[in-house]
């Protein structure tokens, strides 16, 4: 796999999934793994980066005597993740344009 | 290396980050080892690689973050500096206002001019309206009358009477006509000014 994730791509999936629910670290990492190719040093910076802009918030529980940091998504990362959707949206057609051919000049 | 030991070298190494930030990090770990389970400990480390570079990727991630948020607070103050935008157009303001003042001789009358050549022609306007209406009105009650006189006209000469009958109606026909039409002459007479009023005050 040529490709690797860029920092931002990568804001825009943990979004993605946290606009569905809350999760844990490690299931977050788990879920994301499971459909791209990342390590788990990358994960870390990430959160730490969407809660200092506030796209996300952290609660914790307890969970069989241990604890777990839950991530939640704010409104303003609602709203952020909107516009990410709508970036790639735009991003993902031009790319495939190229791929495909479809820039050429008649 | 077993988890402990991981984690010990990952604080250790975590230089040139907040006191939260280190712990942060580290209860991160700490609880990905505990959610993967005693059982996959080793697999974690692997795939956590190295202890050292890992806490010096984060650290690396927190001095950037910092030194973004602290030049886009540099920023932030620049931009507040730039009051002096509002003090330039404030001061073309003035400009305007003397040139208004010095030049008033020449554009005073002419705007008196305007103004009266306005209010005069829409004067215009609604005297011809007007005597529309009238007209309408006078031929509309000259045409009543004139039937009732052309109908007992009929009992003294029969042939003059008729005479009379059919012109009184066109009379009175042609009269409604007019004051209906003139009716409608006002509505829009007065709608074009509203509509002339309202342009000229965009304008200003």
């Amino acid at each position: 796999m040529a490709f690797q994730i860029g920092a931002a791509l990568l804001d825009a999936c943990v979004l993605a999934v946290l606009e569905k629910r809350d999760v844990y670290g490690y299931e977050l990492t788990v879920n994301i793994k499971n459909v791209i190719e990342i390590s788990e040093s990358t994960l870390y910076p990430v959160l730490r980066r969407l809660q200092k802009e506030e796209y996300l918030i952290t609660y914790d529980r307890s969970y069989n005597g241990r604890n777990r940091r839950y991530y939640s998504i704010t409104e303003k990362g609602r709203s952020r993740f909107l516009e990410y959707k709508y970036d790639w949206m735009e991003y993902k057609t031009k790319i495939d344009r190229i791929m495909t051919g479809e820039f050429e000049y008649e | 290396m077993n988890k402990e030991e991981f984690l010990q070298q990952f604080w250790k190494n975590l230089i040139h980050v907040s006191d939260a930030e280190r712990e942060d990090a580290v209860r991160y770990y700490t609880e990905y080892f505990e959610e993967a389970g005693a059982e996959n400990e080793q697999k974690v480390i692997e795939e956590l690689g190295s202890p050292v570079m890992l806490a010096r990727k984060i650290s690396a991630e927190s001095a950037i973050k910092e030194l973004d948020m602290a030049q886009s607070a540099v920023k932030e103050e620049h931009t507040a500096q730039f009051k002096p935008e509002e003090q330039r157009t404030g001061m073309k303001n003035l400009g305007v206002i003397i040139l208004l003042l010095c030049s008033f001789p020449v554009w005073l009358p002419l705007a008196i001019v305007m103004a009266v050549l306005v209010f005069v022609g829409i004067l215009v306007v609604f005297i011809l309206v007007f005597c529309v209406v009238i007209v309408g009105a006078a031929l509309m009650v000259s045409g009543v009358l004139g039937v009732i006189v052309g109908f007992f006209a009929l009992f003294r000469h029969f042939i003059s009477g008729i005479m009379m009958l059919g012109a009184a109606m066109a009379m009175a026909a042609l009269g409604i006509l007019i004051f209906i039409g003139g009716r409608y002459l006002v509505k829009g007479a007065l709608a074009l000014v509203v509509t002339l009023g309202k342009r000229k005050a965009g304008r200003m």
